[in-house]
């Protein structure tokens, strides 16, 4: 942990502060209010031990806004509706970006199982759901397999390699990858059912997790900025 | 052991939704992979959904094959969903990936999950989720004014700019988009039945 | 307590599983003992671990008559979670059995499909983790583990469950010396605590003196029965006749030369099967004829992996002809050094093939692994596709692949997808890619992990045959039996540097000190 006392927040509320933020960004009623709100979340990023990381991404959100403004003096035709148009995306997507940087590198992927199991979420979605975030990190490491196994066939694994024979390498990539995942899927869900997955009680976890008062002042915090963003949108 | 097998064709076993996990990693990160060359770019951001439907057909199709009944599609909408809110994405993207996840079961459906007509046509539609972070640009045309006004620009220059971009980016996007899922969707079902059936790997 | 009375099971048409059914299976496992299930490849051992634990029939369908009783419970009325609470399972595989990115959700697993309250299981998981020593596992991210610590972790969270009955199907195959002694330790710990351990495996030593009964299977039906006493007292020619791997790796010195030479004993106890290279014809050691032929110099390596120095400067030399193990620890170096030298990591270094020096370029063209999941490599979608694939059209047509099919004993299966066949054939399916693109060196990875002692056999003869050709073959491999059986020299890895190098004619001692080095169990190996 990079910050000795940083503050914990219950997975459950870190869910609730994304949901609330997505919506304040939709009613903003422009730019100023959304770099207020990028402000609130580097506060909350320094709270979480993540201060270098809000920073730097803020300095990057300051930066773009900034040739956002001066691109949209000019007059450069068609690209000015594809400049503008990006960065009104960019714009968009940062206040809940920054937030959710913060969140991501400050929760387990188990908290946030835990937190859906708490939430009772059906089955039907935090198994595929655990199942993905275990088999994203176990893809890489067959990208490594298959790509020396390419490179051992005179195959090679780059764009380049791919622009001269696509239709070989596209079969490297996709046949083994997909080989691979059906054969862990069925190991996998042998391991899962001998240790008792299918077991119909609701499942509990080892993490403890718990509504607090840092959890109310977020979220008392966050309702108090979407209900900002309604009011001054309306009276504009 | 006889209830074992009929609950097995009535829902979703433990079987089919770790296949459903693992075949979700992968569409993930073929899509990630497709659209990170563009996302980022602001001449390319409108050709990332054509990017990922480009790369993500036989991910789609390999989950179809290998659990064809109702409730994977919709799984995969909403697990992607719940990924990109929480990765702090557009969250009409997040609303699209589900209903489109849901379109895309009903279609596939219709055809038993054994029709490749249908299921190509599922992947279609599915492959527009990523339109929906665009969206916003045609949905909410007066906060796209009120931030060019702020600036100082003439409110003619920009009317007529948020008119060319409403009037051909979307549907080039589309057509686009349509056009590499479909390549995508033909390769992977070559890929399907040359490699998959072949080796038995599908159910 | 584990029975099995009568019990005769056949899988369902639909399972696409080459795994055998059994027949008339009568077993006890008792409370406190421990039963040690083995013989050949798909002698339906890992069907019976299935019927232990329920996965069959309600994983895998199929017919089943007799009765499986757990714990006086008929499986058969049970659901698969009442039988998972009452059985834990550990798998071969280390790699596709977790369901968590940690270690410590993973231990967690069990009890959480259980219900059990959340302190309750932190208490647990903890007490779970000192009971086995895997403290320091705890909190890690799963891919920063090495296979043994998987595999120590998958224990585990079978534990923290405390389950009155264990299975374990294969779970050595994929691990390392310190990884079996500490999975020893942990079965006889299950055993003192009154849980009835049921294994099925290949290796048998590691069990010596923890096994209560040793039985053995083929065709689906258990064909002998020993007491520990009877069977420690089997000669390892014994052993070998029923198809089994040594149970003490101190007899493995006295079999290894009557199984290098071919002796008309070694061909009988590995008795091909048709259609398959047989180990009968394996050729004479490198030392009777090519050892004078430069092959592989390389000198001075160094290599690096993210930034840590894994290679600090290591120096190798063989001759063409000649088979080379590398042994060591994990994390010693041998994948990163192998890598290294078929051109596929960054490394700085002299390589020398065949006395021309050889950069990376050369050396990626002129050499190749064969890895320990030979999945990865197989691309095409037929088995005679696979020979050529990835050559352009011009180069395809001067190589013969129908011969090399044929010597390789897969001319039966050239139409069939890659997919669909055994490991044995897969793992010889790759060698004969690399023997159809003319490469010279060729570094097999664990290539006889989870394989019988036939099956072991024909590939200790494979390997010794493409040496005769005059490849430089290199082997990273646990596997003592298989160092006295197909290599020349064993060469040691340890902290990224070679330690010793040690002849298989009259080091075998060392070679077995080796393969226990850093284990606290330095003398079992006897």
């Amino acid at each position: 942990m990079s910050a000795r006392k940083a503050m914990r927040l219950d997975p459950r509320t870190k869910l609730a502060l994304l949901f609330v933020w997505a919506l304040a960004v939709f009613f903003s009623p422009g730019l100023p209010f959304e770099a207020g709100m990028m402000v609130l979340a580097v506060v909350f990023g320094a709270l979480c031990g993540k201060a270098r990381l809000s920073v730097a991404m803020f300095a990057v959100y300051c930066a773009t806004m900034g040739i956002a403004i001066a691109l949209a003096q000019v007059n450069l035709g068609i690209f000015s509706t594809l400049f503008n148009s990006f960065f009104l995306l960019v714009r968009k997507v940062f206040p809940c970006g920054l937030l959710a940087a913060i969140i991501v590198s400050t929760t387990q992927v188990n908290e946030f199982m835990s937190a859906f199991s708490k939430m009772r979420c059906p089955r039907e979605v935090t198994i595929p759901l655990a199942v993905m975030m275990r088999y994203v990190p176990a893809i890489r490491e067959d990208w490594g397999y298959i790509k020396d196994a390419m490179r051992m066939r005179g195959v090679s694994p780059t764009l380049g390699g791919f622009l001269r024979r696509p239709g070989l390498t596209v079969e490297c990539l996709y046949v083994p990858l997909m080989m691979s995942a059906l054969n862990v899927a069925d190991e996998l869900s042998c391991a899962s059912v001998a240790r008792g997955i299918e077991n119909p009680a609701p499942r509990t976890c080892y993490l403890h997790i718990e509504f607090g008062t840092a959890d109310a002042a977020a979220a008392v915090v966050a309702v108090a900025v979407l209900a900002a963003a309604i009011v001054l949108r309306s009276v504009a | 052991m006889q209830s074992g097998v009929q609950e097995a064709k009535r829902g979703l076993g433990a079987k089919d939704l770790v296949t459903t996990g693992v075949c979700i990693a992968l569409y993930f990160v073929f899509m990630m992979v497709g659209s990170m060359l563009f996302a980022p770019n602001p001449v390319l951001t409108f050709l990332m959904p054509a990017g990922a439907a480009l790369l993500t057909g036989p991910a789609y199709l390999l989950l179809i094959a290998r659990v064809p009944k109702h409730g994977p599609l919709i799984i995969l909408g909403i697990v992607e969903a719940v990924v990109m809110f929480v990765t702090g994405m557009y969250w009409l993207w997040s609303v699209f990936l589900v209903v489109l996840g849901i379109v895309g079961d009903l279609i596939a459906g219709a055809g038993g999950f054994r029709s490749k007509p249908l299921n190509i046509a599922s992947f279609l539609a599915f492959s527009l989720n990523p339109l929906g972070s665009y969206l916003m640009l045609w949905l909410d045309p007066a906060g796209y004014s009120t931030y060019l006004v702020e600036k100082g620009t003439e409110q003619a220059y920009m009317d007529t700019m948020v008119a060319t971009g409403a009037d051909w980016v979307l549907p080039a996007m589309i057509v686009l988009t349509l056009v590499c899922a479909l390549v995508s969707a033909l390769a992977g079902m070559r890929m399907l039945r040359k490699q998959f059936e072949k080796a038995g790997m599908t159910a | 307590m584990i029975e099995f009375s009568d019990v005769t099971f056949a899988y369902a048409q639909t399972v696409p599983e080459r795994a055998a059914g059994v027949s008339h299976i009568d077993l006890a496992v008792p409370q406190g003992s421990c039963v040690l299930v083995c013989g050949p490849s798909g002698c339906g051992k890992t069907t019976l671990t299935r019927l232990a634990n329920g996965l069959a029939p309600t994983f895998f369908p199929g017919a089943l008559s007799g009765r499986v009783v757990i714990d006086g419970c008929d499986c058969a009325q049970m659901h698969s979670w009442e039988v998972a609470l009452s059985v834990g399972s550990v798998f071969q595989n280390p790699r596709t059995q977790f369901f968590n990115v940690d270690s410590t959700g993973e231990v967690a697993f069990a009890l959480e499909s259980c219900s059990t309250p959340e302190g309750e299981i932190r208490e647990r998981v903890a007490e779970t983790m000192d009971d086995l020593g895997i403290r320091h596992l705890a909190d890690r991210n799963i891919f920063s583990l090495s296979g043994g610590e998987k595999q120590r972790i998958a224990f585990a969270s079978v534990w923290a469950a405390r389950p009155t009955n264990l299975v374990l199907d294969e779970p050595t195959s994929n691990l390392d010396m310190a990884a079996i002694m500490d999975l020893r330790s942990y079965v006889a710990r299950a055993k003192a605590s009154g849980t009835s351990v049921l294994v099925a495996e290949h290796r048998l030593w590691w069990l010596a003196g923890i096994a209560d009964e040793v039985v053995v299977m083929d065709g689906g039906r258990i064909v002998r029965r020993f007491s520990p006493q009877e069977f420690a007292s089997l000669s390892a020619q014994e052993v070998g006749a029923l198809g089994l791997r040594a149970q003490s790796l101190a007899e493995v010195e006295a079999a290894a030369p009557v199984c290098g030479q071919g002796s008309s004993r070694a061909r009988e106890a590995a008795k091909p099967r048709p259609g398959e290279p047989s180990q009968s014809e394996a050729e004479p050691r490198a030392s009777e004829g090519y050892r004078a032929e430069a092959g592989l110099e390389v000198h001075g390596v160094r290599a690096g992996y993210r930034k840590r120095e894994v290679l600090r400067g290591v120096d190798l030399s063989a001759s063409a002809g000649e088979v080379i193990a590398l042994v060591g620890r994990n994390g010693a170096g041998k994948s990163t050094l192998s890598r290294a030298i078929c051109g596929l990591a960054k490394s700085s270094g002299d390589y020398r093939l065949f006395g021309e020096e050889a950069g990376e370029r050369e050396r990626l063209a002129r050499s190749s692994m064969v890895f320990q999941d030979v999945n990865y490599q197989l691309f095409a979608d037929s088995t005679a596709a696979e020979v050529v694939f990835g050559m352009g059209r011009d180069r395809a047509r001067t190589v013969d692949a129908e011969g090399i099919l044929s010597s390789l004993g897969l001319s039966d299966v050239a139409d069939r997808h890659p997919a669909t066949l055994s490991g044995g054939q897969k793992q010889r399916l790759a060698v004969a890619s690399c023997v159809a693109a003319r490469k010279d060196v060729l570094a097999f990875d664990e290539p006889t992990s989870g394989l019988d002692l036939a099956s072991m056999r024909r590939v200790a003869g494979l390997i010794r045959r493409l040496a005769a050709e005059g490849r430089v073959v290199l082997v990273v491999t646990h596997d003592l039996e298989f160092i006295a059986c197909a290599c020349d020299r064993a060469v040691e890895l340890s902290g990224g540097a070679v330690t010793g190098t040690y002849d298989v004619a009259g080091g075998l001692d060392d070679i077995r000190r080796a393969l226990f080095a850093g284990t606290q169990f330095e003398g079992l190996g006897g």
